[in-house]
């Protein structure tokens, strides 16, 4: 299984950056579980904050600073939560970045339906910044055609879709511009699930998807 | 071009470094004890001496090696924080807790994964941002039994970590002012793409071209232009 669409360089440098909101983090982080290739350029990025880190002028730290980290380091600290013992699964489908987010695997989410073989399940709102939602269709299933507000970034969590003829399966990132219309469809075998990240909202050409936008939150 | 430094590069580093103690306090660390001189300090900025006082603190819990990883490294990181619009308390309080968490996880540091600089951004970048969310910033996490592992590196093709920030950091120094202004812009001012487009009265594609050319410098400078 091999990645065959990335996220583009100027988003891994701006996630290094750490001026990507909260949704589009997690998409990216999402995909850097899933993608070496771009795991290796984000450590490149990270490279470049620590270059920009090193050749920074210093400034003065309060008098005590010193003194009141090391007195700190005497002290006992709780170690991050560890994983359960007993939990040994370890065939996750969610990356670890979304499970965090979801407080499970794929199995624990709680679907809502919003239309005949599509549920979405919404993890971040948009009141600040990109919305994010997983969005499950089933086999065979075509999403009502649909333009954007802003940029949509779709990374396949399971199965495959196609768009135009285009095939995207597990960690592969569709990214539709404002410019874009599209329609894709889900996987003959056993439909797909998607992580979907959306800066703006979704414009729907038809009368049903003007009527049903306000009420299932995207 | 005289001094024992040789080169305006090392001749900054040596100043950055003198203000580097003032700043944490010289009387503050003679009080403890230590003899710290600036050349010591000097080793800290290289990943080379960096990595060697990381090694110090994990295996032995090295105070002095982490004084003089903090007199270095602490300043810096107050002055990121600044930078991106954290007042001074703020500033010092983030720079303190970064260093503190390099203490508590100098064990987890892996010196296969990043040289310690980087490994120290990473750090600071990430507490910035759970200073200003209430959510923590979404991670990759290294251990994640779903993370689809690295192909083997063909030997000839590996490249040390220490060495490629190093080399990152040579690299940075032959953008043009164009890229480099976009690279600064997105490190220290968190601008998003159309924010800096906004700020340099540019298009929104040529912000993503600039970014993704000074990338594409430093990678093939890396030499890891292959995708």
């Amino acid at each position: 299984m091999t990645i065959r669409h990335h996220f583009p360089d100027e988003i891994l440098l701006t996630y290094a950056a750490g001026d990507l909101d909260d949704a589009m983090s997690l998409i990216v982080a999402s995909h850097l579980t899933l993608c070496p290739t771009c795991r290796k350029a984000a450590a490149i990025a990270d490279d470049i904050g620590g270059a920009m880190l090193n050749d920074l002028s210093p400034v003065a730290m309060s008098p005590d600073a010193l003194a009141h980290v090391l007195a700190r380091t005497e002290q006992d600290f709780d170690e991050p939560k560890q994983p359960l013992p007993g939990s040994t699964v370890t065939n996750f489908v969610l990356p670890d970045p979304l499970r965090e987010r979801l407080g499970g695997d794929l199995d624990s989410v709680r679907w809502q339906r919003i239309g005949p073989g599509v549920q979405q399940y919404v993890i971040a709102r948009r009141d600040r910044g990109s919305q994010a939602r997983l969005l499950k269709m089933a086999s065979g299933r075509r999403a009502m055609m649909h333009g954007h507000t802003a940029e949509e970034f779709t990374m396949v969590v399971s199965g495959a879709f196609s768009d135009a003829g285009t095939a995207f399966a597990r960690g592969d990132v569709e990214i539709a511009g404002c410019d874009v219309e599209h329609s894709p469809v889900a996987g003959d075998d056993g439909g797909c699930v998607c992580l979907v990240v959306m800066a703006g909202r979704l414009k729907f050409q038809s009368m049903l998807g003007k009527i049903a936008q306000p009420f299932i939150g995207i | 071009m005289n001094d024992v430094f040789g080169t305006a590069n090392a001749r900054r580093a040596r100043d950055d470094v003198l203000a580097g103690l003032m700043a944490v306090g010289l009387t503050q660390l003679r009080g403890r004890g230590a003899r710290l001189m600036a050349d010591d300090i000097v080793s800290a900025q290289t990943a080379d001496g960096a990595d060697a006082l990381m090694r110090r603190i994990a295996e032995t819990r090295d105070r002095q090696a982490f004084e003089v990883l903090f007199a270095y490294f602490a300043p810096r990181v107050k002055s990121y924080m600044l930078k991106l619009g954290a007042n001074d308390a703020l500033a010092d309080e983030l720079a303190q807790e970064t260093l503190l968490a390099v203490w508590r996880k100098a064990e987890k540091f892996d010196r296969a994964k990043a040289a310690p600089s980087t490994w120290i951004f990473t750090i600071a970048r990430n507490l910035r941002i759970d200073a200003y969310r209430k959510a923590s910033r979404p991670e990759l996490d290294p251990n994640d039994p779903a993370l689809v592992p690295d192909p083997e590196e063909p030997q000839d093709r590996r490249v040390d970590r220490l060495q490629r920030a190093e080399a990152v950091r040579r690299a940075m120094t032959v953008l043009s002012v164009e890229q480099s202004e976009v690279v600064r812009l997105s490190f220290f001012e968190d601008l998003s793409h159309s924010a800096i487009a906004e700020r340099l009265d540019l298009p929104l594609g040529t912000v993503k071209s600039r970014l993704r050319l000074a990338f594409a410098k430093i990678r093939e400078a890396v030499g890891d232009d292959l995708q």
